[in-house]
């Protein structure tokens, strides 16, 4: 009853350099990848590091980015048999560069345009954890059929400002790190990792015999601090056990487990304090590579599954630390010694934690489990918000909304803490907590693990990066304010309102531009349809203004609530592909109906460029004007305010709304009205 | 001499309707292409594009022409005005 995944290829840049063979090499032989940092100018702060050989400090960490994944992405391409035709293959990315000058789109595009894959690039935006989550978006895309294939993984470089930043949140070893040993700090380093997943029977069709499996996966926000982990490691545990639910598997079934292990105090100690909770007084082996590999950042997820895979391959387990030194609330069953432990072993638990809380679990193993399609649950929308500040078209459409105001959040919901929240942070939990309520939720700010947040951000936060920017100028790198550093990373935001209404389920930052709303919401729709908790999902889209920028900008956040009891309106198909075209059949197909059976079309693109695509089938209303992700999930919330308030009378029964971002992604949504 | 300056005068005349064009598709619907004033600044008081757009352009231009807009300071000034975007186009065509 699981969404099985074959793993057909794998690609990576570690420390040790291109390629797995190399990788593999240096994992099991007691090796370090680890070194005094050369390109980085980093004085008496974290010495070590683990560089990439070869980036020439010439370029710009844009182009190393580029370098990394364009090397380790064909890897993986061509490791899964894949050389040409790849129209149907997406690309879901985990990048976390701080500096508006090298966006996550941007990023996105490039390296999508590189490998010459045809699908939907999207970029995972979550920090330390972003490419574990994008490895299970990327399933969605794949079980939802928007792909054939999809090329999931993250990359990272170890640039001047995360140094630094680490440092000033008192976060780097002295020397290289030792996950749960008695050296505090982690050691940070470059890398590059994708897995190309396929649906078994695709796989198995053309011939190809998969390296691994994907058996399960879980997501979790901490809601608990921005840059600390709950002590209590419950955030992680609640994704370990939604992904142990997700495979089917009790934790007996785990035979190792691969950590996080970053060897900061607060991370190891609310690790070993999941996995205790987890596995209790077993002594499961827990590996982790970071002492080898370093601390990858938005590429650790992937990379470290990849080695979870080739240990599964060799059968042996990567060590952890030198002998006699480790910490005495660490995990039972860790491997220490100077070499790697031969053990035979069947399933690996990888998991990862960032910045904002978001942590992430999956299950992988090398045995063919039996392969059985899932039963979807149908989704519904359970309530919707809206925070804009320059309403302008809204307005109109939903009538009761007017601009807000700074204070709107504290005069609204006096429980939810709003100090010290990034413009962004604010939109964005003033639209989330309006559709809780929406909902007919008490909005109390109390943790809940049964809702779950899937967010849509253009950047990180404008403002966050203006401070951070002013407090470089005006106190030095190696003076920074810490409390800005934490929201350097696009997930920091969505974070915040994760925190502040304490949304402790299925958590994800998503970046594509204007196409990012819907692939929002469609990611949240899978969780819903096939999550076995019945959790409920809140799809969200937020953009702030840069000082720059003209007003009016379309600023804000749109919020909808979805859930599998009942409601008059359903979200009764979704897609995210490649392009236009595609993206309309695909969502069509999804909801089981042609283009003949819809009332209306909305769209923020042109009515020329929707013509083309849809000719004279459909009643079509063009909002060019609304360009942001926010805006377009606004539309979407006007949609089902549409549908569901005035369905009754006017016959607007069926709705598809679509948007594209050309380089990036199209992404579309059918709502239907439920007959009572 | 007046082959090589023709020759000059229609590439930029083709790269600037491809620029225009490319602006008002993704960024601008509700201009025609001829109305973009190419001496005008793109961002602030001049075209009104905001921080969301020039990534967007930087994209398009990017997949459009196979060219890289570098991430440093010069990327303000060539995304000045569809003048200096042309200008700095015109240039990359030159090279191998």
């Amino acid at each position: 009853m699981t969404r099985t995944t074959a793993i057909s290829g794998l690609g990576v840049v570690s420390a040790f350099g291109p390629g797995t063979a190399v990788l593999r090499a240096g994992l099991f032989s007691g090796r370090t990848a680890l070194r005094p940092l050369t390109r980085v100018p980093a004085d008496r702060l974290g010495r070590y590091g683990g560089e990439v050989p070869g980036l020439s400090p010439d370029q710009t960490a844009a182009e190393w980015v580029l370098a990394l994944a364009t090397t380790a992405g064909l890897e993986a391409l061509e490791d899964a048999g894949l050389r040409s035709a790849r129209g149907r293959i997406g690309l879901v990315v985990g990048v976390s560069l701080v500096a508006p000058d090298r966006h996550p789109a941007l990023l996105a595009e490039r390296i999508g345009r590189a490998l010459d894959v045809g699908g939907p690039r999207l970029a995972v935006t979550t920090a330390c954890s972003a490419s574990a989550g994008a490895i299970v978006l990327a399933r969605d895309l794949l079980w939802r059929g928007d792909v054939d294939c999809v090329l999931a993984g993250g990359v990272d470089v170890v640039t001047q400002d995360v140094v630094f930043g680490f440092a000033a949140l008192g976060l780097l070893s002295p020397a290289a790190c030792r996950p749960f040993g008695d050296t505090l700090g982690t050691t940070l380093a470059d890398g590059a990792a994708f897995l190309v997943l396929e649906r078994p029977t695709a796989a198995l069709a053309r011939g190809k015999q998969p390296r691994a499996w994907l058996r399960g996966a879980g997501l979790s926000n901490d809601a608990f601090h921005e840059s600390s982990p709950d002590p209590r490691g419950e955030g992680l545990r609640l994704a370990i056990d939604a992904a142990l639910r997700d495979a089917g598997l009790a934790p007996e079934a785990i035979d190792a487990v691969n950590a996080h292990g970053t060897g900061t105090a607060h991370n190891d100690a609310a690790e070993a304090q999941a996995l205790r909770t987890v596995f209790g007084d077993r002594a499961v082996p827990v590996s982790a590579c970071k002492p080898i590999v370093g601390h990858a950042q938005s590429a650790a997820g992937a990379l470290e599954l990849v080695c979870s895979i080739l240990g599964l391959e060799s059968q042996a387990l990567p060590r952890c630390n030198d002998p006699g030194r480790r910490r005495r609330d660490g995990p039972l069953g860790l491997v220490v010694g100077s070499e790697a432990r031969s053990a035979p072993h069947r399933r690996v638990l990888s998991h990862n934690a960032a910045f904002g809380g978001a942590n992430a679990a999956l299950i992988v193993s090398t045995e063919r489990p039996h392969i059985e399609t899932t039963e979807r649950r149908r989704v519904y929308v359970a309530g919707t918000g809206l925070a804009v500040a320059d309403v302008g078209e809204s307005t109109t459409l939903t009538g009761a909304h007017a601009p807000e105001d700074a204070s709107a959040l504290e005069h609204e919901f006096p429980r939810v803490d709003a100090r010290r929240a990034t413009p962004q942070t604010r939109f964005l939990t003033l639209a989330v907590a309006r559709a809780l309520r929406d909902a007919g939720r008490v909005v109390q700010g109390e943790d809940d693990s049964r809702c779950g947040l899937v967010t849509a951000v253009t950047s990180i936060s404008t403002s966050a990066w203006v401070r951070y920017s002013e407090s470089v100028q005006r106190r030095g790198l190696g003076r920074l304010d810490v409390t800005a550093v934490p929201h350097l990373v696009p997930g920091a935001g969505p974070g915040g309102t994760a925190r502040r209404l304490g949304l402790r389920g299925p958590f994800a930052a998503i970046t594509a531009l204007r196409a990012g709303g819907l692939a929002a919401l469609s990611a949240s729709t899978s969780v819903v349809a096939w999550n076995y908790d019945a959790v409920d999902m809140i799809a969200a889209a937020v953009d702030e203004r840069e000082g720059a920028d003209p007003v009016p900008f379309h600023e804000g956040a749109a919020a909808l609530m979805l859930t599998s009891r009942q409601t008059a309106v359903e979200v009764s198909g979704t897609s995210v592909a490649g392009d236009l075209e595609s993206c309309i059949a695909l969502a069509l197909s999804d909801a089981n109906r042609s283009l003949a059976g819809l009332d209306l079309l909305i769209s923020d693109l042109s009515a020329e460029r929707l013509r083309v695509v849809v000719g004279d089938a459909v009643s079509v209303l063009s909002l060019p004007q609304w360009r942001c992700a926010a805006l377009s999930l606004s539309s979407m919330v006007c949609a089902v305010s549409a549908t569901d308030r005035l369905g009754a009378d006017v016959r607007l029964r069926a709705i598809l709304v679509v948007t594209e971002e050309p380089g990036l992604a199209a992404s579309a949504t059918v709502l239907t009205r439920v007959r009572s | 001499m007046t082959g090589a300056l023709l020759a000059r005068r229609t590439q930029r005349e083709r790269l600037l309707d491809a620029v225009r064009t490319l602006i008002v598709e993704r960024l601008r619907p509700d201009l025609p292409p001829t109305s973009i004033d190419p001496d005008v600044s793109l961002f602030g008081t001049g075209l009104g594009l905001d921080s969301v757009d020039a990534i967007e352009l930087i994209i398009s231009v990017e997949a459009t022409f196979g060219r890289r807009i570098p991430e440093t300071e010069e990327a303000r000034s060539i995304l000045r005005s569809v003048s200096t975007l042309v200008d700095w186009l015109t240039i990359q065509e030159a090279l191998p």
